[in-house]
C-alpha cells in the first residue's frame, strides 16, 4: 500500500469513526430527554424524574467517555499503522537508492580498473604511463574492499549487532595520524585541516579499528560532500573525565534540519534524488552511529542548513586500567 | 583531429580514458563538474562528449538535455553504471546518441565512438541523397534536421533523420527493422526493435496526408518498412 493510500484509508476510518461518535452521543442525547418526557408523560413523582435524568446523564457520561476512549484508541491504531506504512515505504524508496549507489559504487572502481588492464595490455601506451597505473589500480581494489566491508559490516549489525573488542589506546595519536594521512593524500582541490581545540595523549578504551574506520568516514564526508573551491576542516578534541569529544566540522554542503535528524538512518543519504547526485551507500553514517552506540557513546550532526557546513560530534567515554575483553 | 569532452567525476576512470582515447588519435578535454560541463561545451568545438550520469553539480542527463535545448547536434555517448533497459531508454531519450555501461573494455568504448562519427560522416554525405530531399512537395533537410509536410515545418532529431535518409536511399525497397538499427543505432540498445516503430510514426506524422493510411512510408508485414513514390514500384 502506498503512503497516499494509506492516508487516504486513515483519513475516510477517523472521518468514520468521528462520525459514528457524534451520531451515538446526538442519539444517547434524545434518548435521555425521550425517558425524561416519557416520564413526566405518565405523571411521575417528579422526584423520580429527577432521579431518571441524573442516572441518564450519569450513564450517558460513562457510554460516551467509554466511546470517546475507544475512538482514540481505534484513530491511534490507525494513525500507527499509517506511520508504519509511510516508514515501510521509505525503507523501501532508501533501499532502492542504496542498491543504485552501491551498483555506482561498486561498477566506477571496476570500471576504472578494466580501463587500466586494458591500457597496460595496450602497445599504444607508454611505459612510464603504464608504470603510473599500478598504485591507481591498488587504490581502485582498496576502494571496492572499502564498501563490500561496509556492506557485509551493515548487514552483521543488523543480524547479531556489533562486537566490540576493547583495549587502551591513543586516540589522539589515532586521530592526528588520520589528520596528517588526508594533508598527504592527493586531493582535487587544496584542504586546509585545523586543530582548534586538541588535547594530545587522550586515552580511550575501545576498538581502535571500528574508532578508526567512524573517524575515516566522517572525514571521508566532510571532502566529499563539498562542492567550495578549497575544503576547510576544524577539528577539535578535548576530555572532560570520564568523556572524550571530538568534533569535526567542515565548509562544506551542509544539512536540512530533517537531514540531521536522519543522516544516521541506515540507506539515508542526505537530499533526494540520489541517483543523480553524488555517489556513496548510505551506510558510512550509519555504521559510525552502530560504532559509536557499541562504545556507549553518542554521535550527533548539526549544520546551519545547506551549503554552510556540517559539525559532527563524538563522545566516547575515556576509560583507564581495563585489561582487554570482548563484549557486546 | 577529433576532439572530445570528456565529463567524469572519478579521477582514476578519466586517467583511464584520456590515455587511451589520445592514443588512439583524438584531443580530450576532461572535467569532473557538470557545470563546467556545460561552460566547457558553450566554449569549445567538440566532435563528441562522453558524459557520465551521477556527476557533482548537474547530473548528465540534465546536461544533454540543455546541450539538445540549445539547439546543438553533437554526438553524445554516455558513460554510467545504470545498466537496466529503462534507464538506457531514458539516457537516449534524454538525447544521447549511444549508451554504454560500465565497466566496459575500451575496445568497445573506441569501436562505439568511431561507429558514432561513421554514421556521423554518413548522414553528412551527400554522395546517394542530396542534402535535402524533395518529394510531392515535402522536403527533408539532413543537415538542419528540418522537414516540412502537410502538417507544416518540423524540427526532427539526428536519429529521425537517418531512418529517413536510410529509407530514401533505398526507396522502392523493404527495409527491415534489424537493418535500419544496424545502420541507425549501430547496435541492439534498445529492448525490441519495435522501438523502431515509434521513429516511423513520427516520420509519418511529418510526411503523410493521412499518418493511419500511410501512402510514403509504408508497413511491410513481419519484415520492415519500404518508402515509396507514387508511380514508383521499386
Amino acid at each position: 500500500m502506498t503512503p497516499k493510500r494509506a492516508l487516504i484509508l486513515f483519513i475516510a476510518i477517523t472521518v468514520v469513526l468521528i462520525g459514528q461518535a457524534t451520531w451515538w452521543i446526538i442519539f444517547m442525547a434524545r434518548l435521555v430527554d425521550e425517558k425524561v418526557q416519557m416520564a413526566i408523560d405518565l405523571g411521575a413523582d417528579p422526584a423520580f424524574v429527577d432521579t431518571v435524568h441524573h442516572q441518564e446523564i450519569h450513564r450517558q457520561i460513562m457510554v460516551g467517555s467509554e466511546g470517546v476512549f475507544m475512538l482514540i484508541l481505534v484513530g491511534l491504531g490507525a494513525w500507527l499503522i499509517y506511520r508504519a506504512l509511510v516508514r515501510a515505504e521509505e525503507l523501501k524508496f532508501h533501499q532502492q537508492n542504496f542498491l543504485m549507489a552501491v551498483t555506482h559504487e561498486l561498477k566506477t572502481p571496476l570500471a576504472s580498473i578494466k580501463v587500466y588492464l586494458d591500457s597496460l595490455q595496450s602497445s599504444k601506451i607508454s611505459a612510464e604511463k603504464k608504470a603510473a597505473i599500478i598504485p591507481h589500480l591498488r587504490q581502485d581494489a582498496d576502494r571496492l574492499e572499502k564498501l563490500v566491508e561496509n556492506v557485509l559490516e551493515a548487514s552483521r549489525f543488523e543480524r547479531s549487532g556489533y562486537r566490540v573488542s576493547r583495549e587502551n589506546f591513543d586516540f589522539s595519536r589515532m586521530v592526528d595520524g588520520l589528520l596528517e594521512d588526508m594533508k598527504r593524500c592527493p586531493s582535487k582541490k587544496p584542504v586546509t585541516v585545523k586543530k582548534t581545540k586538541f588535547k594530545e595523549d587522550i586515552l580511550v578504551y575501545g576498538d581502535p579499528a571500528a574508532l578508526r574506520r567512524t573517524v575515516e568516514a566522517i572525514l571521508d564526508n566532510a571532502l566529499r560532500y563539498n562542492d567550495k573551491d578549497a575544503v576547510e576542516i576544524e577539528v577539535e578534541l578535548t576530555s572532560e573525565t570520564p568523556s572524550v569529544c571530538l568534533r569535526i566540522c567542515d565548509n562544506g554542503a551542509g544539512l536540512t534540519r530533517s537531514d540531521i535528524h536522519r543522516i544516521f538512518e541506515r540507506f539515508y543519504r542526505g537530499g533526494e534524488n540520489i541517483s543523480h547526485s553524488q555517489p556513496g551507500s548510505g551506510l558510512g553514517l550509519y555504521l559510525c552511529r552502530e560504532i559509536i552506540r557499541a562504545h556507549g557513546g553518542r554521535i550527533r550532526a548539526e549544520s546551519d542548513g545547506p551549503g554552510k557546513g556540517t559539525c559532527i560530534s563524538i563522545k566516547l567515554r575515556e576509560k583507564l586500567g581495563h585489561e582487554n575483553d570482548t563484549s557486546r | 583531429m577529433k576532439t572530445i569532452l570528456l565529463v567524469e567525476d572519478d579521477p582514476h576512470l578519466a586517467e583511464g580514458l584520456i590515455m587511451n582515447l589520445e592514443a588512439d588519435g583524438y584531443e580530450v578535454l576532461h572535467v569532473e563538474h557538470g557545470c563546467q560541463a556545460m561552460e566547457e561545451f558553450r566554449k569549445g568545438n567538440f566532435d563528441l562528449i562522453l558524459l557520465d550520469i551521477m556527476l557533482p553539480g548537474m547530473d548528465g542527463l540534465t546536461i544533454c538535455k540543455k546541450i539538445r535545448a540549445e539547439g546543438s547536434i553533437i554526438p553524445v555517448l554516455f558513460i554510467t553504471a545504470r545498466d537496466r533497459a529503462d534507464q538506457r531508454v531514458e539516457g537516449l531519450l534524454a538525447g544521447g546518441d549511444d549508451y554504454i555501461t560500465k565497466p566496459f573494455n575500451v575496445a568497445e568504448l573506441l569501436a562505439r565512438i568511431q561507429g558514432i562519427f561513421r554514421r556521423q560522416a554518413w548522414l553528412a554525405a551527400a554522395d546517394t541523397v542530396e542534402d535535402r530531399f524533395e518529394f510531392e512537395g515535402r522536403w527533408i533537410d539532413f543537415k538542419t534536421f528540418r522537414a516540412t509536410g502537410p502538417g507544416g515545418t518540423f524540427d526532427l532529431t539526428r536519429r529521425e533523420c537517418m531512418v529517413m535518409k536510410y529509407l530514401v536511399e533505398r526507396t522502392g525497397q523493404v527495409v527491415s527493422r534489424d537493418q535500419l538499427l544496424d545502420a541507425v543505432w549501430g547496435y541492439h540498445i534498445y529492448p525490441t526493435n519495435r522501438t523502431i516503430d515509434n521513429f516511423i510514426l513520427k516520420l509519418r506524422k511529418v510526411f503523410e496526408d493521412d499518418p493511419g493510411q500511410p501512402k510514403y512510408i509504408e508497413t511491410v508485414r513481419g519484415t520492415g518498412y519500404r518508402f515509396t513514390l507514387p508511380g514508383d514500384l521499386g
